[in-house]
């Protein structure tokens, strides 16, 4: 399970990612620990999820984590890549 | 059987252009609505209901694919006015479990339609078999031009012993069957090119590892509503690697417009003529990823009938084709491109309305 993110682009990216999947699923209850898959997402849905991110931030999620985890999970890990590609000193 | 000499020799000299679609036959198993039963199939049935089908059709015990393939060969047979000695080729795909092993799908339904002699051909492989199968039928019929009036028949008949059918893709798995009278000369519904190509990568995509001769049986205690979904089979496949994921689910729906823009080449058209698209009965943002890029809206497609059949194997396309020509959703001169993909397989069929 993930924690509560640490900085302001892993929360921007954990509402986002809640915005984005409440309308591609047409679900307006989506909740950080629901299950992409389980809310009746599918891989064509995944690819527009993907675009939306890359979109904004330059990047996708990856979708091994969002098939499997959580929302908040599949967030999280876009937040670290993003993170470590912006510092890589620190990785 | 008669073959006239100008058409026969049309056939000859430009492959199997001038063959059309003469009827089509249908035959669903029993409407099931989706809602109701997803619980007797999946322990989340809200994952189901969200996909946005509304029925599906199961065929009653006792009721095979060979029952259901003859039902619809009967009825295109009898719109075409034909009887099925009229019959040069009988091609038949069936897209679920066969029925026996050592057994001929073609050649079983050509003696229910007490056939003395034809020239038949079984193709068992997966979803887009009815689009790809109508190869065959104009490669047949430019290959032998004596013959003049051939069946294709797509059946898919899901083996609940082997398939969850709410839990194997993204789809409710679906009982039906289409059958089409394909004659040389018939001016409408006509077939203008068939493209298909395979990557063998995927071959064990959706493989289900017993049933065969590598292990007969299944372990002990196995049942359908256990069994990984195609899901559960992708993450093994690409463990570890996302990236590759990623370009797995984005070409499935890339190659499709490719192998569109190869028919269409084929066929001496481009990408921007097509009226129509017919994809598998996926989802409809599954059938929007396949229209979108070819600048064709969401009711220029089988979307929304999708949801009212449930995903029926190979069936899908030819079952759409035929039921959106009879309810005027397409007119006379529209080009359509049929699409789908098999297991590694993607393919194309344009057709002229």
């Amino acid at each position: 399970m993930s924690t509560a993110p640490a900085t302001a682009l892993a929360e921007e990216i954990r509402t986002a990612t809640l915005e984005w999947v409440a309308e591609l699923l047409e679900e307006p209850d989506v909740e950080l620990q629901d299950s992409f898959l389980e809310l009746g997402g599918h891989s064509a849905l995944a690819l527009q999820l993907g675009e939306y991110a890359k979109e904004r931030f330059g990047d996708e999620y990856d979708l091994l984590v969002l098939f499997e985890k959580t929302l908040a999970e599949a967030a999280d890990e876009l937040t670290a890549r993003l993170t470590a590609a912006a510092h890589p000193e620190a990785a | 059987m008669s073959v006239d000499t100008d058409t026969a020799a049309t056939g000859a000299t430009t492959g199997a252009a001038g063959i059309g679609i003469a009827s089509f036959g249908y035959a669903f198993g029993e409407d099931q609505d989706v809602a109701t039963v997803a619980a007797d199939y999946v322990d989340d049935p809200e994952r189901v209901v969200k996909w946005g089908y509304r029925t599906f059709h199961r065929a009653a015990a006792g009721v095979t694919g060979t029952d259901l393939a003859r039902e619809a060969a009967q009825q295109a047979l009898d719109r075409a006015g034909l009887t099925a000695d009229a019959l040069d080729l009988v091609i038949v795909a069936t897209t679920d479990m066969p029925e026996y092993s050592y057994w001929d799908a073609a050649s079983a339904l050509a003696r229910e339609l007490k056939i003395e002699r034809t020239q038949t051909l079984w193709l068992n492989e997966g979803c887009g078999a009815g689009v790809g199968g109508l190869f065959y039928v104009a490669s047949t019929l430019a290959l032998r031009p004596e013959a003049d009036t051939a069946l294709f028949v797509v059946v898919n008949r899901v083996s609940e012993f082997h398939r969850n059918r709410m839990n194997v893709i993204n789809t409710v798995l679906s009982d039906a069957a289409v059958a089409v009278v394909v004659r040389r000369g018939h001016d409408g519904v006509r077939w203008l090119a068939s493209e298909q190509f395979t990557d063998p990568e995927y071959s064990d995509l959706l493989r289900l590892d017993f049933g065969g001769a590598v292990q007969p049986l299944p372990p002990i205690g196995w049942t359908a509503a256990d069994a990984p979904s195609a899901y559960d089979q992708v993450r093994e496949q690409f463990s570890g690697d996302p990236a590759k994921l990623r370009k797995f689910i984005g070409e499935r729906y890339v190659r499709l417009v490719e192998v569109i823009d190869a028919a269409a080449a084929r066929a001496g058209v481009d990408r921007g003529d097509l009226d129509h698209v017919i994809y598998l009965n996926d989802v409809p943002s599954s059938v929007a990823a396949v229209a979108t890029p070819l600048g064709i809206p969401a009711e220029r497609t089988n979307a929304a009938l999708a949801l009212d059949h449930g995903h029926m194997g190979g069936a899908d396309q030819l079952i759409s084709l035929g039921l959106q020509i009879e309810r005027g959703e397409l007119a006379p001169g529209d080009l359509v491109a049929l699409c789908g993909i098999s297991t590694g397989r993607w393919a194309a069929t344009l057709i002229r309305v």
